[in-house]
Order: C-alpha cells, then sequence, then structure tokens
C-alpha cells in the first residue's frame, strides 16, 4: 500500500482503513511501513481528541423533558463557562436532541435519589453529555 | 428641597405583595432629587474597603432607604418595625470580571416566611454589559445549598437586573442570585443593604382589599414563575406561597403535602 494515496480525511485511521480497502481489492499487499503509519496515526487521533462537555438540566429525568437550564465546557486552556444576561435559550430543546445531534449522555439522574413530598431545592434533573472532538492548541 | 423622610410611604398593594411571594423580588424605580444618584454614584468612586462603615463614608445613602417607596415597599414585607441591618456591602463589578456561580446568601436554615430582604441599590444605570445582577424567580422557596449550584451557567427564564439609575431591587434573602460579567470599560456599583423583620405578621402592612384580595391571590399563587412547567414542583410551589402568603396576612397555616389539590379551582 503506497502512504502517498492515502486521502487526507478528519479521522486519519479510517482514512487509513480505506486506502488499505482499497490495496487489497487490487491484490495488492500491506508493508511494515503502512502499520507503522497506521499506529502514528492511531496515536495522533488520540492525542489531538479532546472531551468536550455539556451540562443539561431537564424538568424530569425522561430524555424526552424540555430543558430548564445548560452550560458547555470547551476543552480549552482558559476556557469560560458563565452566566450571559443576554439570556440565551437552551442550546437543545430536550436532551434527546442532543443525542441526536451527537451528543453521548456519561451522567444520568438518579431515579431513586432522595426526595421531599413538600420542599423543593435545585431546579431540574442533571444530564452530563461529552463530544469527542479534535482540537487544536 | 423637600425631605422625601417627612412624606408617608407608598405603600404596596395586594398584587405587588403576592408578586413578591411568588417571584421572591420586587423592583422600585423612585424619584430622588435631581443629582442625588450622580452623587452617590462619585462617593462610591471615591471609597475602598470600607465593608459596613460604607453609610458613614457616604451618608448620601440615608435619603435613598428613606424615600417614601422604600420605605413603603419595606413596610409592607416587614412590618412597620422593620430595621436595617448592620450589614451592608459595597459591591464593586470591576471591567473584565466574570460572573459569580449562582447561589443564595448564608446557609440553609430556611423558611417559607419574609423576614429578611436584601435592597440592592444601582446608583447610575446598569446595562446587560455592564455586569448585572442576576437574580432566578422563585427560587427563594428552594433550600439547596451552593456547592450544588455550582453547575448552572444559564438557567431559562433568569433575570438580569438591567435597570436605570436609581433603581432599588428589594429581594427575599433565599432568592438565588449572582453577579454577571463586566464587558464594559467601566465599574459597576451596587450597595446592598438588609433590613430585618422584628415581629410576626399579625395583620396586612400594606394597601389591603378585602373585597379583591380573594381574586388576586388565586389567579397570583397558580401562576406559573420559572421554568418547571406542570412538575410537581410547580404544585409544591402553590402550597408553599399559600403558607408564605397566610403568614404575610397574619393568619398562619400550614398547608399539608398535597394542600395543592384545593386550589385547583
Amino acid at each position: 500500500m503506497s502512504t502517498a494515496s492515502t486521502p487526507s480525511s478528519a479521522d486519519p485511521v479510517a482514512a487509513w482503513a480505506d486506502a488499505a480497502r482499497r490495496t487489497l481489492r487490487a491484490g495488492g499487499s500491506l508493508r511494515q511501513a503502512d502499520l507503522d503509519r497506521l499506529l502514528a496515526d492511531a496515536h495522533g487521533s488520540r492525542c489531538r481528541l479532546r472531551q468536550r462537555l455539556l451540562y443539561l438540566h431537564a424538568v424530569n429525568p425522561s430524555i424526552y423533558s424540555h430543558l430548564v437550564a445548560a452550560a458547555i465546557h470547551e476543552p480549552v486552556a482558559g476556557a469560560v463557562t458563565e452566566i450571559d444576561p443576554q439570556a440565551p435559550e437552551p442550546p437543545y430543546r430536550t436532551v434527546h436532541d442532543a443525542i441526536v445531534d451527537g451528543w453521548r449522555v456519561v451522567h444520568f439522574p438518579q431515579q431513586r435519589a432522595p426526595f421531599d413530598d413538600r420542599e423543593i431545592d435545585v431546579i431540574g434533573h442533571e444530564f452530563i453529555l461529552e463530544k469527542l472532538e479534535e482540537f487544536d492548541d | 428641597m423637600t425631605d422625601l423622610s417627612k412624606q408617608p410611604p407608598r405603600l404596596l398593594s395586594d398584587d405587588e405583595v403576592l408578586h413578591f411571594v411568588t417571584h421572591g423580588y420586587h423592583l422600585l424605580h423612585p424619584e430622588y432629587p435631581a443629582g442625588l444618584n450622580e452623587a452617590i454614584a462619585k462617593q462610591c468612586r471615591q471609597v475602598d474597603g470600607v465593608g459596613n462603615e460604607i453609610l458613614d463614608h457616604v451618608p448620601l445613602l440615608h435619603e435613598v432607604y428613606a424615600h417614601p417607596e422604600v420605605r413603603g415597599a419595606l413596610i409592607s414585607l416587614l412590618g412597620s418595625d422593620y430595621v436595617m441591618n448592620g450589614h451592608r456591602h459595597l459591591h464593586v463589578n470591576a471591567p473584565g470580571s466574570r460572573s459569580q456561580s449562582w447561589h443564595q446568601d448564608g446557609t440553609n436554615v430556611r423558611h417559607h416566611q419574609v423576614w429578611c430582604v436584601l435592597a440592592m441599590y444601582y446608583p447610575h444605570e446598569v446595562p446587560l454589559e455592564q455586569g448585572p445582577t442576576m437574580i432566578m424567580p422563585g427560587t427563594h422557596f428552594r433550600n439547596a445549598p451552593t456547592e450544588r449550584m455550582a453547575t448552572y451557567a444559564n438557567i431559562k427564564d433568569q433575570v438580569a437586573l438591567a435597570v436605570p439609575a436609581g433603581t432599588v431591587a428589594i429581594t427575599h434573602y433565599d432568592l438565588w442570585h449572582a453577579a454577571s460579567r463586566n464587558l464594559t470599560d467601566r465599574h459597576r456599583y451596587m450597595l446592598k443593604f438588609l433590613f430585618d423583620r422584628q415581629t410576626a405578621p399579625t395583620e396586612p402592612t400594606w394597601n389591603h382589599d378585602p373585597e379583591t384580595v380573594a381574586e388576586v391571590a388565586h389567579r397570583r399563587i397558580r401562576a406559573h414563575v420559572g421554568p418547571v412547567d406542570h412538575s410537581s414542583d410547580h404544585y409544591k410551589e402553590w402550597e408553599l406561597r399559600t403558607e408564605m402568603w397566610q403568614w404575610m396576612l397574619g393568619r398562619p397555616a400550614p398547608v399539608p403535602a398535597g394542600g395543592f389539590k384545593d386550589m385547583l379551582g
């Protein structure tokens, strides 16, 4: 497989696999250098991937209930998450809408959390979502 | 010059007191003598780190809190023998600041009564860009340690106190609030004074109208405040609002859990 034939792609490992398939379909073979390139691409990709976090508070623990609060945290040094007095709407209508947009839920509200039949405390039920994306410093 | 402290207080109406009960705040826009706000703002720029002594350094503040509208609101909410608390503070929000986290003042010894209010006075106009105080309507009923609010940023229906010069924002002591970021090159000044009730209510101390109050209370107590929709929190709020309102009327009557069913109407 010729590394020069590898197409550019946002995912270098997927691009390497595409090139390898074409090489094998054409009757070619993989060489030691191709595997070295794969390892280098995979390692480099992992290093650039960072975790974006999205805290969403929904009116109840259903992923289809509407959102009452949101906070996004970017994996960049010095990134600021704070109250915006311009009162922006939450970025999604529901947690499900965020999932459809590629966010993965990493924390769900506890259905059996303590509750009180009379008193109220925090607003909404907290979901934490992540997206792994490449970031350049 | 007219001595505002000699004028009769302008008491709140049933509807205004009920709005305070449900939302946890009331905004006043008193007409002060010409130049008072500007003079106080100028003095605020000249003091630094005076803490509770701010009243000695900026004595014009006495005129702010003696205004008939301010006195009237405080009498309405705290009774005619209310007192100014010894704690007060000049809050300076400097250019380039970041927002605070949402918080309730003090610790979590909460109740659903009105024993203390904050009276936040803004001597100059505060536009959205200049670090307005943020408040979250209805949260004075929520007993939430500040640490549990640390993951919130923007909450639906939050209110920015972007206000004209001279505004006095009276908030229940337990209302969630936070300073926001100041994007301008100007300092934002806010004087926070606390006022305390000394005795539990025995009768309404505002402009109470027994003829119309039932309809007003029915509408206010069942209104949606904040983003919680028809959740159980909403119906619990009906009960907590009713309990606070009855207490304010001088007829304290605990509302048991599930009491909202009698308010469905």
